[in-house]
């Protein structure tokens, strides 16, 4: 005989257990091999089967042996009349996710060879509703071949049945599957009549009627099937109505249907009694529909760059709560910004990573998140963040609750929740902001601010802290004999940050779409404005520093200066370098400051076609800070570069993704590393040398392809 | 990124696309295969400029009520692309969501070209997670039972991950046609889906690194009668490892060894004459320290060779999680016996003279550190973009480890 499986379906507390167990015992006491597998966290379906015994569940199984020890026989065991039991299990209630643990179950099942037991019949007896999609698992192709409802004649248990009609058709497999339902009747009035009419609308058999009756109480008081102690009574013969239609389905699957669920209003009519309406577009699979919302390249998680900037706080432990997997992307993207880059840096080694599991995603993370606090503090590590992933977040742990245990034990301790995990669609700027206003907790507001004292805040974590910058940054404050207070979001101390109200004088490292947000938070979090001017680049940009910082600081004379140094090598410089009538577009996905490149190829005598930006995590209403605002559009896509290019013809195209030089245009790729002139003459040089060379594609390497 | 390890065929990621991006960016720079059509063609949803691991870039409201409609929308989009198989791939969280992904094949009409893994694989180890896609594709495939051609064999447990593979894929692969066997296939590293059909006729399967496949020489052998054999010395790293593997595969294909032990003692030549010539070279690496963290037949092989090549002394030896434990066992009574258990399953050492290690850790101790020479060897080393041979398994692999360690010695000394 082929396998036929049988998922059993409905409302908590509507006898499925009973039912099923009873249906399994008849079909095996009449010859059939029947694996009969309760998929309920409360792990109780098999129990008449086994005489009261509590069966172990495969999910706590795999919790407590490790993979290799692992057998069928542990968790696969023999039941009265010959059933053989499994109970998938699942995690304590508010905990984890026990629709995964279903899919888990089934998964391991397979595993440790299932389908190679000699089979007939599989039974599931499936928790209540299909409320997630775990728990449709047994619709889903390649196991139920048919479906049962078991419902009585109540409202709430129809309006069940109906939502499981609606999960059959969104796992439909391609051929009609309802079997039909099973009125386990609770005696109420006219119950019959109105299980009909929802049978009649919804298109579906009704397969038995069950009366009620204190047998199943008396059977249930003996750890026993009905069907096993009472095979005459007329309750039995019912349920063998039951197992002959099956055996009869799996022969022929013709006596299977498609249900018609009713809708909203066709349920209101069911309960009041009233004609069910026929409509005109009945239901249909919601998850067919849903559009594709554009989001656009994201770079990188919210939660990553929550990651490594809170990870810029050198004595503090970062807990990354999440699969390990995660936190290997997480470290290499920490390692390739803020370590490779930076050749003076110094990583630090107070990363922890809970690590989670498939198991711990359906018992839930806490304990392992504990685990973690603790061996964080053990170390000696006064302040942790944590940063939460997609799965805490999606099976609700409760961060919060865990933080204060912790802080009723050790008041001294700091625990900051990172809480990036619910931005799935969020990019690297959202996470920024999260992990400022997370680190922004660490700020002591009633510190009062100093003269001539600075702090340097991170515009966004591409910045290179490298040796050279910081190099560039010192010169530049000794200009005009400023302290540096705190680095936030750069590299910073616990303490360094808890004094950042030192300074009322802010240095952004560049203008990024979110970096107003960050300073909004810190000026919040003090309570107070903060002058903040961004770090220049450029020479145009270098000069307005220069002076605004001067008439802060009192020192006119020193900007003056230094304006006038720089200015002659400047001139001099683009004087010899002249690009006139060249053409050129520019475009940025990161939302960074382009305009110091524009301002010096402007200079150089270019003319500049287009400024375009892309959306920023799909969202286009971010500020453009550009003094090029005329020639500037946001949402600026992929296909509207290779517009302009057909348009345009232009002779350059500067971007800052590498992906862009396949176009056809001569490219330069935009980087912003360095500080006031730094760079400047280094992409003059590139840019200058670019056109020394014939167009772009004609490099001697592209001969090389096969 | 062993379904990307399959020539003609996709990995699709189905979760958020911050997710994709670690991957797309591995797959791009550990298997170039991009046309001369460049990336243009890819500027549309799913990839977004981005040649491999489309996403079906779930949101927060997929999460709650499910994504079955966007990989009906990135199946077809993304088959525009062609291949011959494409795998879906759940990220952690759309493991928990539970989507329809049969129905989504069927309804797309790719039922025999696409497949999926439900299993939710977080947080297992590299190794593991290559091991069991691999097998699952071949499940997938399903290929007819074949003939058995004498004298083919299948190189497994080679990834795309593995430093420079496609040098260790050709030396190894000379190796064995030096013995007159020819390499069918070469599962998860640079194959075919047509190839994995053909494995099925091989007469031996050859394993690289016992972790990386384990599930699937059982596959092979269960299924298809193929049976299979691994260094006795751990992973094909150094020449006395990839000798001694040499002379194993001989044994189970009844081939002549000679010919390509002949090649491995050409590289072994090359070595001698450089130390025969400068023994000042030789005897200064003599008695150096080293730390070693791996799967524990990389670990093994690594640390028995230079032991006994050169004389290291392993003073950290520390085998990855989803290690094979006969080789754990073997390297742990290798250093029993010499003398060296203090160095067993100990976290890595920073005092040590030469570290081998993941790219992570490789990157982070040449930061840390301001002496030693720390080689990346492992699974998800990132560093592909080199042109040279730099591989970490085969003669060439051998070379290139000493190289690696002759050539920043005076640059670790000097420090």
């Amino acid at each position: 005989m082929t396998l036929f499986q049988v998922a059993i379906y409905g409302k908590g507390g509507i006898g499925k257990s009973t039912i099923s167990s009873n249906i399994s015992y008849i079909l095996s006491s009449e010859g059939s091999r029947v694996l009969h597998i309760g998929c309920d966290p409360k792990h109780d379906s098999t129990r008449l089967l086994l005489g009261g015994k509590i069966q172990q569940p495969i999910l706590s199984y795999m919790q407590t042996v490790p993979e290799k020890e692992r057998s069928l026989e542990d968790i696969v065991q023999k039941g009265s009349g010959g059933v053989l039991c499994a109970e998938a299990g699942g995690p304590e209630p508010g905990l984890g996710c026990a629709g995964r643990g279903v899919l888990s179950a089934f998964t391991e099942l397979h595993n440790l060879g299932v389908d190679e037991m000699p089979i007939d019949i599989r039974i599931f007896d499936v928790l209540g509703d299909v409320v997630c999609g775990g728990f449709a698992v047994p619709l889903r192709e390649g196991y139920a071949d048919a479906v049962i409802i078991v419902t009585s004649g109540e409202f709430m248990s129809l309006y069940a049945a109906n939502n499981i009609m609606k999960g059959l058709l969104n796992f439909d497999t391609g051929k009609p599957r309802l079997l039909g339902m099973i009125l386990n009747s609770r005696g109420l009035p006219n119950e019959d009549e109105r299980v009909r009419r929802f049978a009649e609308a919804t298109g579906c058999n009704i397969i038995s009627t069950i009366p009620r009756d204190n047998l199943f109480a008396e059977a249930e008081s003996r750890c026993r099937t009905l069907s096993e102690l009472y095979p005459e009574s007329e309750i039995a013969k019912s349920l063998r109505q039951v197992s002959m239609v099956l055996k009869e389905a799996s022969v022929s699957g013709e006596i299977m249907t498609y249900p018609h669920p009713l809708t909203e209003e066709q349920l209101e009519d069911l309960a009041s009694n009233r004609t069910i309406k026929k409509v005109s577009e009945p239901f249909q699979s919601e998850a067919c529909v849903k559009p594709f919302r554009e989001t656009g390249m994201l770079r990188t998680c919210a939660a990553r760059s929550a990651f490594i900037t809170v990870s810029t706080v050198k004595d503090a432990a970062v807990i990354i709560h999440g699969p390990s997997s995660c936190g290997y992307i997480f470290e290499s993207g920490r390692i390739h910004y803020c370590v490779r880059e930076a050749t003076h840096s110094d990583p630090q080694n107070n990363v922890f990573v809970t690590g989670m599991t498939d198991i711990t995603s359906i018992f839930g993370g806490q304990e392992m998140l504990r685990k973690a606090i603790r061996e964080a503090s053990e170390r000696g590590c006064r302040c942790i963040f944590i940063v939460t992933t997609c799965v805490p977040a999606i099976i609700g742990d409760d961060i919060n609750t865990i933080i204060k245990e912790f802080g009723q034990i050790n008041p001294e301790l700091i625990i900051i929740p990172v809480d990036a995990q619910g931005n799935i669609t969020g990019d690297d700027g959202i996470g920024q902001i999260i992990a400022t206003a997370s680190i922004a907790k660490l700020i002591d507001e009633n510190i009062k601010p100093e003269p001539n004292v600075v702090n340097i805040v991170c515009g966004n974590m591409y910045d290179i802290p490298s040796a050279r910058n910081s190099k560039t940054i010192e010169r530049l404050l000794d200009i005009f004999d400023l302290e540096l207070n705190c680095k936030l979001s750069i590299k910073s101390t616990v303490s360094q940050v808890n004094q950042f109200g030192r300074a009322d004088l802010v240095f952004l490292t560049s203008f990024f779409p979110g970096a107003e947000k960050k300073i909004d938070i810190l000026e919040k979090t003090l309570g107070r404005h903060l002058n903040v001017l961004t770090l220049p680049i450029g020479f145009i940009q270098y000069k307005r520093w220069l002076r605004d910082v001067g008439e802060i600081t009192d020192h006119k004379d020193r900007a003056e200066a230094e304006i006038k140094n720089v200015e002659t090598e400047y001139n001099d410089y683009i004087a010899g370098h002249r690009l006139d009538g060249k053409t050129v577009i520019f475009t940025s996905v990161t939302g960074n400051d382009m305009d110091w490149a524009i301002d010096l190829l402007q200079d150089m005598g270019m003319r500049i076609l287009r400024v375009g930006y892309g959306s920023q995590a799909g969202k286009t209403d971010f500020e453009l800070r550009t003094s090029y605002p005329e020639i500037s559009v946001k949402g600026y896509t992929a296909q509207d570069i290779i517009r302009d290019i057909n348009e345009f013809h232009p002779d350059l195209l500067v971007g800052d993704l590498g992906k862009n030089a396949d176009l056809g245009c001569r490219f330069i790729r935009l980087f912003r590393k360095g500080y006031a002139m730094d760079d400047v003459y280094f992409f003059a040089e590139k840019v200058w040398n670019l056109f020394r060379l014939p167009a772009a594609g004609n490099e001697g390497w592209r001969d090389g392809g096969s | 990124m062993a379904a990307e390890g399959i020539k003609d065929a996709r990995a699709i990621l189905h979760g958020p696309g911050g997710c994709r991006l670690f991957f797309m960016h591995c797959s791009v720079s550990a298997f170039p295969r991009m046309g001369s059509s460049g990336t243009a063609e890819y500027n549309i949803p799913f990839f977004f400029g981005q040649s491999r691991i489309p996403s079906s870039y779930l949101d927060e409201q997929d999460y709650i009520n499910g994504a079955y409609g966007k990989i009906t929308e990135v199946l077809p989009v993304v088959s525009s692309k062609g291949a011959e198989l494409f795998v879906i791939v759940n990220s952690p969280g759309a493991a928990l969501i539970g989507d329809n992904h049969p129905k989504a094949i069927r309804s797309c009409g790719l039922e025999n070209k696409a497949m999926f893994v439900d299993e939710s694989l977080i947080s297992i180890p590299f190794t593991a997670g290559y091991d069991h896609m691999l097998t699952s594709i071949m499940a997938y495939l399903h290929p007819p039972k074949k003939l058995k051609i004498p004298k083919t064999v299948n190189l497994i447990g080679l990834s795309i991950m593995d430093k420079d593979w496609m040098s260790a894929k050709s030396g190894l692969t000379e190796l064995l046609e030096a013995m007159g066997l020819q390499v069918t296939s070469c599962p998860g590293a640079g194959c075919t889906i047509q190839e994995l059909h053909d494995s099925v006729s091989a007469e031996l399967n050859v394993v690289v690194c016992p972790e990386m496949c384990s599930k699937l020489v059982q596959f092979y052998k269960n299924n298809y009668g193929i049976p299979f054999c691994k260094g006795p010395m751990g992973a094909p790293i150094g020449f006395a490892p990839i000798k001694k593997w040499l002379t194993t595969v001989a044994e189970m294909t009844n081939a002549d060894p000679q010919p390509a032990l002949e090649i491995v003692r050409s590289h072994e030549g090359r070595v001698f004459n450089k130390f025969i010539g400068f023994p000042n070279e030789s005897s200064r690496l003599r008695g150096m320290t080293m730390s070693v963290a791996a799967p524990a037949s990389v670990a093994r092989a690594l640390t028995e060779w230079l032991y006994d090549y050169i004389g290291f002394i392993p003073i950290t030896v520390l085998a990855d999680p989803g290690s094979d434990p006969s080789e754990s066992e073997l390297l742990r009574i290798f250093l029993s016996d010499h003398g060296l258990t203090d160095s067993w399953n100990k976290e890595l050492s920073a005092q040590a003279e030469v570290t081998f290690c993941d790219h992570n850790t490789a990157e982070i101790l040449s930061v840390k550190r301001s002496s030693g020479i720390t080689l990346d060897i492992g699974a998800g080393s990132n560093s592909q973009t080199g042109i040279l041979p730099r591989p970490i398994y085969g003669p060439m692999g051998a070379l290139h480890i000493l190289d690696e360690i002759i050539c920043n010695l005076r640059r670790s000394e000097s420090n």
